[in-house]
């Protein structure tokens, strides 16, 4: 019984996700100017999508509630790989300016390899080294991206 | 016989040594920085344009067009093998593409996107070479109201592509719109849902888009998980590229249907590859007798897109050679690098630059066979990248991902956009949301908005303009059709049922 | 293929860099940021100017793109470069002027935040209508536009364009009011224009110049102050009615606000050498660009004056966000 309540709420989540974005979307095209409709303003359409997500979310929960089955598949969320990948890009994002493409990408690699358990870390040096290389000759060097390979170097 | 002469004015140059080595270059490099998951044509270009400021003009043109058109021969590549499509063009590929790839059927796949982008490039070029003003001037007639009803029909059927929930479409069709607003107004220049940050007044990247909620969000989904068949392919004998005489079968019609939406849609500047590959997708499943083989690894669905993205590609330049205006925003760049060299694109170039005019067009040939030839023994190592252990793909694509927005607008801050929507696209794929209708919504909201309003303000803020132009009222009503056709007959019925219902059509 | 560029290019300056050893700056290559992606005609100009700076200061000079937000972005970037004259702008009317008076939350100030080496360049628009239109003279414009207010459609590149401020300020010389109708790029603009769509726009003049050849389009003024020639025979604005009315874009060159005066001077040294060249000349005939080569404290004046005239115009328009 209890399953089929997070059952539920999981399918009255989908629909409500949808629904709250659009209203989120509608409040602030509310404070822009609506305009006429000989000259809408930038509020118009925006108001607009966001009353129509509202609408569709609405829709898309009563659906999920009758249809009454666990969305997807892939419903047993994994977090390993998810909190790995956001960790690996934000690292690479922040430290690419400061400290040059080498150094992150190199731990761009090694911090995503963890969304899996058990690598081996000599491999991930290895794919670590060639990415480094191959991004260095051929985004740096070939495209003439404006990244250093390595600060102060 | 004007043309006659032109055509041969045109091979002259183009077979000349620097010309075919330029269009090779350009071809090659384009094919690579396609099959990049990140990099796009745009990127590419921009970067590639500052080197031809040493080179002869139509040298440098046909090379910066050669990364172009090569582009969306690599473009297909990620999208099929990997299901990581950097472009619009390149999900709508994936749609059927990776299916097949996850049968096993790759080569065949990646043979049928090649060949059918040369047949796609072939019938806009000769549209190209003996219409093109013709063209131009019907585009002309094209005011905002016709675009709003090509682009309200290009949403509908952006809601009607995937399988599944047509409400959860519909509703991912709305979230992309919703993205599509963030940046600057165009009509009163406000800026709208930019939460202070400078860059946000450009909207966000198209490509950081995709490339979160395709490729971040498929291989968050695919860390750790066994490999399918899809890795286990072994030798690709030539053999398994042919389709057989069925197949072939499948494919002719829909890419001839595919080439023609395509040269229409490419020939409207202001347009772009990734709605002629949508149109072309959705009117193919709409006429097609059985549906529901869409999603699923169809042929079809593969091959109209297919040829409907190289055909308006290579219908972009229809404007822009013969009007000075661009088809759409890569070749904006192009015309650029021409008036660099003080070439000035626009309806004298025909009679001021008929080496280049000509010269150029015939390169288009010459690049799509070096393409043809280049791409089909290619398959064979593209698929072999398959076999290297997703383990150590994943990463690497990744670093290639985040290098790859970087190019764009050499700024860190679409890294972090890619990750965000990595994150949202996980999230959508756990709730049943399909991605692509988000792409789509994003490309034609802002310009569904854009058209709308100005065709307001053109017409006085009276709406019955879109049904009193004749043009614009038949895509309107074709949109109603397509909208009605979308939730009526196929509603709650199960699978079963709309099979018998197809069964008794005679 | 770049790097062996850059390579032929190090290898001269090596054979000129004596020349150089008098003075201490530069000592290490100076960036030229673009605020644009490249292909536009900002990035033309900062390559062709960078080259030639490169053979008198004997440093290479490197151009980098940083385009967004009408050149908003890459002008604040290099507002946070620090003053010593390695990172400059190439700036143009709406990041350096039309910006600041258009925004209050714009992160930087056009006059206080920049020390202009040099205006390098202006271009007048051209006031066109399609070739069949009824309108010959812009003095036929003002009087319909007299009479119907908020009718004669224009078509600008989005607002705050040059394009759109020299139409306001037809307007507001005129004592009319057009219809502003904007687009998300000048090419969309023409586009409608040919078809018919709108009645007229404020058009870059080497693209405009060649409707005009081909005659699908007609000139009525250019709104410089002297005859242009890539249109020879248009009257100017002053000519055809308007006598106070005069709009151009320009670029520029900028560096940081607290350069030394003597590295300011250096460069300036530098790009008046460039505008003296064959090769460069030929690069403006061939586009369009009139040459100006102002010395840093003139510009600093005309950024002033056109921060002032812009903002008049704003104002009266009502185009403040």
């Amino acid at each position: 019984m209890a399953r089929e309540t997070g059952t539920m709420l999981r399918s009255l989540m989908a629909g409500g996700v949808v629904a709250a974005f659009g209203a989120f979307v509608a409040a602030i095209a509310l404070t822009y100017p609506l305009g006429s409709a000989f000259r809408p303003g930038p509020g118009f359409v925006p108001l607009g999508i966001g009353l129509i997500m509202i609408g569709l979310g609405i829709l898309v929960a009563v659906e999920d509630v009758r249809a009454g089955v666990a969305p997807t598949p892939e419903a047993v969320p994994v977090w390993r790989p998810m909190v790995a990948t956001v960790a690996g890009i934000l690292v690479f994002a922040l430290l690419l300016d400061r400290v040059g493409y080498v150094p992150s990408s190199i731990l761009l690699v090694l911090i995503v390899a963890r969304g899996e358990r058990g690598r081996n870390w000599l491999t991930d040096l290895g794919i670590a080294a060639f990415m480094a290389v191959f991004g260095t000759l051929v985004f740096i060097w070939g495209l003439g991206l404006p990244i250093e390979p390595m600060v102060g170097l | 016989m004007e043309i006659l002469q032109g055509l041969g004015l045109g091979l002259q140059t183009a077979l000349g040594p620097s010309a075919l080595l330029f269009c090779f270059i350009g071809v090659t490099v384009g094919t690579i920085v396609g099959v990049l998951p990140g990099v796009g044509a745009l990127a590419a270009i921009s970067l590639a344009l500052p080197l031809t400021y040493y080179i002869d003009p139509t040298d440098a043109l046909i090379m910066l067009a050669g990364i172009f058109y090569g582009a969306q021969y690599g473009g297909s590549t990620a999208s099929i093998l990997l299901n990581l499509p950097g472009t619009a063009t390149a999900a709508i590929t994936c749609l059927d593409g990776h299916p097949l790839a996850k049968q096993g059927k790759a080569p065949l796949a990646l043979f049928v996107t090649a060949i059918n982008s040369f047949i796609g490039s072939s019938i806009a070029i000769v549209l190209l070479m003996f219409f093109a003003p013709l063209v131009a001037r019907v585009a002309l007639n094209f005011g905002s109201a016709e675009y709003f009803a090509v682009m309200l029909l290009g949403l509908v059927a952006a809601s009607t592509l995937t399988v599944g929930s047509p409400f959860k479409a519909l509703a991912m069709v709305a979230f992309g719109i919703a993205l599509g607003l963030v940046g600057t107004d165009v009509n009163t220049g406000q800026f709208r849902y930019d939460f202070g940050l400078l860059p946000l007044t450009d909207g966000f990247s198209l490509v950081a888009v995709a490339m979160g909620l395709f490729g971040v969000a498929e291989i968050i989904a695919n860390i750790g998980q066994p490999p399918g068949t899809l890795h286990k392919l072994g030798r690709v004998r030539f053999k398994d590229m042919l389709p057989d005489r069925q197949q072939w079968r499948e494919i002719w019609p829909p890419t001839l249907r595919g080439s023609a939406i395509g040269s229409f849609v490419g020939a409207l500047p202001g347009t772009g590859p990734g709605i002629a590959s949508l149109m072309s997708y959705a009117a193919e499943k709409r006429i097609s007798r059985n549906p529901e083989k869409f999603g699923n690894g169809a042929l079809e669905g593969l091959s109209a897109p297919e040829a409907a993205n190289n055909a308006s590609v290579q219908a972009a330049f229809i404007p822009t050679l013969s009007l000075g205006i661009p088809g759409d925003a890569v070749v904006a760049v192009l015309m650029g690098a021409m008036m660099l060299h003080g070439i000035s694109p626009g309806p004298n170039l025909i009679n001021d630059q008929p080496t280049m005019f000509w010269g150029l067009i015939m390169s288009f040939w010459v690049g799509n066979l070096i393409l043809l030839v280049l791409n089909i023994p290619l398959i064979g190592l593209w698929v072999k990248l398959l076999s290297i252990p997703y383990h150590v793909l994943y990463p690497c694509i990744f670093v290639f991902i985040c290098l790859g927005v970087y190019s764009a607008d050499n700024s860190t801050f679409d890294i972090f956009v890619v990750l965000a929507f990595g994150v949202v696209g996980y999230g959508m794929r756990r709730f049943g949301f399909p991605a692509t209708p988000v792409l789509l919504g994003f490309i034609l909201g802002p310009l569904l908005e854009e058209h709308f309003r100005r065709a307001m303000l053109l017409a006085r803020g009276d709406p019955l303009v879109f049904l009193e132009r004749p043009i614009s009222a038949a895509f309107l009503a074709v949109s109603a059709l397509l909208l009605a056709s979308a939730f009526w007959p196929r509603g709650r019925k199960g699978k079963a049922e709309e099979a018998a219902d197809s069964g008794l059509d005679p | 293929m770049k790097n062996i560029i850059k390579g032929f290019a190090l290898a001269a300056m090596t054979l000129t860099a004596p020349m150089a050893m008098a003075q201490s700056f530069p000592e290490s290559p100076i960036t030229i940021v673009v605020p644009f992606p490249p292909g536009g005609s900002t990035d033309l100009l900062a390559r062709k100017i960078g080259e030639s700076m490169a053979e008198t200061l004997g440093q290479p000079v490197v151009v980098e793109n940083r385009g967004g937000a009408g050149g908003t972005v890459g002008a604040h970037y290099v507002t946070q470069a620090d003053p010593d004259g390695y990172t400059l702008l190439m700036g143009v009317t709406g990041s350096n002027a039309i910006s600041a008076v258009l925004r209050d939350d714009l992160p930087y100030s056009p006059t206080e935040d920049f020390d202009p080496v040099s205006i390098v360049i202006s271009s007048p628009l051209v006031l066109v209508v399609q070739s069949d239109s009824d309108f010959e003279s812009v003095q036929d414009v003002i009087d319909f536009a007299a009479e119907n207010p908020e009718t004669f459609t224009h078509g600008t590149p989005g607002v705050g364009t040059s394009m759109h401020m020299a139409a306001e300020l037809f307007g507001l010389e005129s004592g009319t009011t057009l219809l502003h109708v904007p687009y998300s790029g000048s090419a969309d603009a023409l586009k409608d224009l040919l078809g018919g769509q709108i009645d007229s726009m404020f058009g870059d003049i080497l693209v405009t110049s060649e409707h005009v050849k081909a005659g699908t389009l007609r000139p009525l003024a250019v709104t410089g102050t002297q005859e242009h020639f890539l249109l020879e025979g248009v009257p100017t604005m002053a000519e055809a009615g308007l006598e106070n009315y005069a709009a151009f874009s320009w670029q520029g060159l900028f560096a940081p606000a607290g350069t030394p005066p003597e590295v300011l001077d250096t460069l300036y040294g530098a790009v008046s050498t460039a505008l003296a060249t064959d090769e460069l000349k030929a690069v403006f005939a061939e586009r369009g660009f009139l040459v100006e080569g102002m010395a840093p404290a003139d510009s600093k004046a005309f950024i002033a004056s056109e921060v002032e005239k812009w903002g008049r115009v704003v104002d009266a328009a009502g185009l403040k966000q």
